[in-house]
């Protein structure tokens, strides 16, 4: 029986943690002067998806979304600069942790994407909500999809909306949603 | 104690928002992150009683602000929010303002599961219908 686009995602979504180890790998001891490990980020979705022992073909547009989004995520570093505009008496400084929190999981979800060769959900506007969160925003035509990570470890909420369909929930942003993916491209 | 009658808004009336411009993104295009309360409820200026540049300058470095006209009508139709008229007279700390009005209903707690989405709905729907600057980001102060 042929698997649904979601479990396809879930499955390799689990491959690639078992053997990449998430968003990072680790140098062989060969490699390095005193035989330590070193953990090194992985910057592009064609290093992501190559590394380990699944070698996999990107597409084109896939590198360009990633890096689009790699794009939108330097540019987000502005709200780290956010100051009190003395027009609120509650402001909460924006958090590199809380900044970290919103990229991580958009890294997370471009990536069940993209190895779902679901390309072109597109890149949300990352920017600053209230009381220290971040959004990340999506509007494709008519469809918008808004999740919020708040300044403390609390869950993220969401609230998605496009003809005939809404969504909204909660979930803890440790988790890549792969649901959210195909709601937006489908 | 206001000496200024509470009036009711016609819907076609404008409201005009204030945001500061160190909040925007570098395009400075207006987000769902804007509209935010502060001290319970969404502050603006009625149209009646003030224009965008004076809304603008009402807190003090005009610069540092841009503006938004929202319409009542169009606030009204989104579900939760409602409009109040509350001039501010002879209040300790505050310049009187006769064009204060609040928008109420951003907030709200709730932790039953039809409510999760609720404040982003509300953001998502007042970023829809008010995305278009009526003084923007750095413009010449007049």
């Amino acid at each position: 029986m042929p698997l649904s686009r979601l479990e396809k995602a879930l499955e390799s979504s689990s491959r690639e943690r078992r053997f990449s180890g998430a968003s990072y790998r680790v140098r062989s001891l060969k490699d390095q002067p005193f035989g330590f490990r070193r953990h090194e980020k992985i910057s592009s979705v064609e290093e992501f998806i190559s590394f380990g022992q699944v070698p996999r073909q990107v597409s084109a547009p896939a590198v360009v979304e990633w890096r689009a989004m790699e794009d939108e995520i330097k540019a987000a570093d502005f709200v780290l600069g956010i100051e009190d505009d003395s027009e609120s008496n509650d402001f909460v400084p924006y958090l590199q942790v809380t900044l970290s929190r919103a990229t991580g999981f958009l890294r997370r979800l471009m990536i069940h994407a993209h190895s779902s060769k679901v390309v072109g959900i597109g890149v949300p506007q990352i920017g600053p909500a209230d009381s220290g969160s971040i959004d990340l925003f999506w509007e494709r035509g008519d469809r918008t999809l808004l999740i919020n990570f708040p300044a403390d470890e609390s869950s993220a909420t969401y609230y998605g909306k496009k003809p005939k369909s809404e969504i909204s929930g909660r979930f803890d942003p440790s988790e890549a949603r792969a649901e959210l993916v195909f709601w937006l491209a489908d | 104690m206001s000496s200024w009658p509470v009036e009711d808004i016609p819907d076609p009336d404008s409201l005009f928002y204030r945001i500061p411009v160190g909040q925007l993104r570098a395009d400075r295009t207006v987000a769902p992150g804007n509209f935010k309360e502060n001290k319970g409820s969404i502050s603006t200026d009625w149209d009646k009683y003030s224009s965008a540049a004076q809304t603008r300058t009402r807190q003090g470095g005009p610069e540092r602000f841009a503006v938004l006209r929202m319409i009542a009508g169009l606030i009204r139709e989104i579900d939760g929010l409602s409009l109040s008229h509350e001039p501010i007279q002879h209040v300790v700390g505050q310049t009187d303002n006769r064009a204060h009005r609040s928008i109420y209903g951003l907030e709200f707690s709730s932790s039953t599961v039809a409510d999760l989405g609720r404040k982003l709905r509300i953001r998502t729907e007042l970023y829809k219908r008010f995305n278009t600057w009526e003084i923007p980001p750095f413009a010449p102060v007049d």
